[in-house]
């Protein structure tokens, strides 16, 4: 049976777009048949993180309306083509599309791929409600903020009532010196408070634009980043390997390492 | 000049004198906003409720108005509902309190203001109205179960379905009983939602293949969130 995933996480812009390119190649590497959908209608990005803009013919609505069929719409990777891109329409509103629309166009999906990873826009309004339609799990991406976690909560709460009941956390662009100076909050301060298990956790690492830049996955670089590894070993997680957590902590400079640092030692 | 080059020096090779730590900061904040959100009980409801327990506990004790304290907070499954309300004196009352008071009594008794008016008041108001209300008591003793003025029009149910005013809803457990009720906080824990009681540990979210066995704080189950 295939895995039907959102990436949702009620506040814009914490990466949820980011991970899905991520974890869609990630998984395609490891020989899963990858369908990633984007449902942020009127907004589409997932096409530009993966390089893909350029080969976009047809996207979801003409497959909805018929003007073609839904492998004309799939735009197959070329570095990897295990993955798919089924696009969002970039000039329509999220209201173009509904939710019984969004579970025909996955079903279909189904019998191909083994993987539909759904990237869902902000927000908790149409959009949101098509891309959980007919997902059966959900991953919530945050960040160590306020605002994201009280979105992420609430979130969690619609998607348990909407019955999603595999519900798991990435918290992303963690700073781990930040953690360590008290002024940012932990993994275990976010996962305490939002309560739901832990699938991954990103660093924050300026390699997340320059991939974005080039319209290359981080986990296509030859040597992997912080956050590549970080989201290879997300893949691995959901295809329910076991991978220790990466070690991101950073010990309190001592007075003797501050010293040293200080004069250029 | 050379003074604060000398205090940036010794800032960095002690680090940050007055350290905030500001996720401290954060970690409180969200408790109770995550409290109040999943609870979903909009500011109204919550002041009335406010206003009833104390109308509650007044009619037994004294309570100090002016440092009395109600909040709410949420630690991983649970959300609680602290109400400190410091006490003066117990109150010479004919009525103790394993005799009921009808509920019915106790709905036609309370004048009501205009939802304008509810929604207008802030907490200086309601502390004023509280403390004129606290006045009337000392003058006249039978004013006691005459005391608030809130417009429950809206809201029948939340009245009637309490039942028996003097038996608070189930959900709510009153610990007064381990008190000499003098110049003691009570507290009130609710498990949430606030007028519904089941197990939050039946949604114990279970993915067993899913889990990090380095991950040190997993949880298996979680509150029940706002879904509205
Ligand atoms: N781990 C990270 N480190 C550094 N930058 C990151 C990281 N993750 C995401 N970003 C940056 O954050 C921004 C938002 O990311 P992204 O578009 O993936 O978020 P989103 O949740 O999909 O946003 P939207 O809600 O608008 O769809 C981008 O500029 C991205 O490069
Ligand atoms: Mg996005």
């Amino acid at each position: 049976m295939s895995r039907i995933i959102v990436m949702t996480s009620g506040k814009g812009g914490v990466g949820k777009t980011t991970c899905t390119a991520n974890l869609g190649m990630a998984l395609a590497k490891a020989g899963q048949r990858v369908a990633v959908v984007d449902a942020d209608f009127g907004l589409r990005n997932l096409d530009l993180l993966l390089g893909l803009e350029n080969r976009i013919v047809y996207t979801a609505l003409d497959v909805l309306a018929g003007e073609c069929r839904l492998d004309q719409a799939l735009v197959k990777d070329k570095r990897q083509p295990n993955l798919a891109l089924l696009p969002a329409a970039q000039n329509r509103s999220k209201e173009a599309i509904k939710p019984e629309q969004m579970k025909r166009l996955i079903k279909a999906l189904t019998k191909v791929y083994n993987f539909i990873l759904i990237d869902s826009p902000a927000g908790i309004e149409m959009g949101f409600r098509n891309s959980i339609a007919a997902a059966r799990e959900a991953i919530i991406v945050t960040t160590p903020e306020i605002s994201a976690v009280r979105d992420a909560d609430r979130v969690i709460g619609l998607l348990e009532a909407n019955d999603i009941k595999a519900v798991r956390l990435v918290i992303n662009r963690l700073r781990p010196a930040m953690v360590a100076a008290e002024q940012m909050m932990s993994v275990k301060d976010v996962q305490g408070i939002l309560s739901i298990p832990l699938l991954g956790v990103i660093p924050d690492d300026e390699q997340v634009i320059v991939s974005t830049n080039k319209g290359e996955p981080l986990v296509l670089d030859e040597h992997l980043s912080p956050a590549g590894t970080a989201f290879i070993n997300v893949s691995q997680r959901l295809q329910g390997e076991k991978v220790p957590l990466m070690d991101l902590s950073i010990q309190k400079e001592s007075f003797f390492t501050r010293l040293k640092r200080l004069f250029g030692a | 000049m050379a003074i604060p080059i000398i205090s940036d020096l010794l800032e960095r090779l002690f680090g940050s004198s007055e350290d905030p730590h500001s996720r401290d900061d954060v970690k409180r904040r969200l408790q109770i906003v995550l409290a109040h959100d999943r609870l979903a009980l909009d500011p109204q409801t919550m002041e009335m409720m406010r206003q009833e327990i104390i109308a509650v506990v007044s009619r037994y004790v004294e309570v100090d108005f002016d440092s009395l304290e109600f909040s709410l907070a949420t630690n991983q499954r649970v959300t609680a509902l602290t109400a400190n309300l410091p006490i003066k004196r117990i109150r010479p009352l004919g009525r103790g309190p394993d005799q009921p008071i009808h509920a019915d009594d106790e709905v036609k008794r309370i004048e009501l203001a205009s939802p304008t008016e509810a929604s207008a008041l802030d907490a200086k108001e309601a502390e004023a109205a509280l403390r004129k209300f606290e006045e009337n008591c000392r003058d006249e003793p039978e004013l006691i179960h005459s005391p608030l003025d809130i417009d429950r029009s809206d809201l029948p149910d939340l009245i009637d379905g309490a039942g028996d005013a003097l038996h608070p809803p189930e959900e709510i457990e009153a610990s007064e009983k381990e008190s000499n009720l003098l110049d003691q906080a009570e507290r009130i824990h609710s498990d949430e939602p606030p007028f519904r009681k089941d197990g939050s540990d039946s949604d114990a979210l279970n993915v067993p293949d899913m889990s990090i066995p380095d991950a040190t704080a997993k949880a298996t189950s979680r509150p029940k969130r706002n879904s509205k």
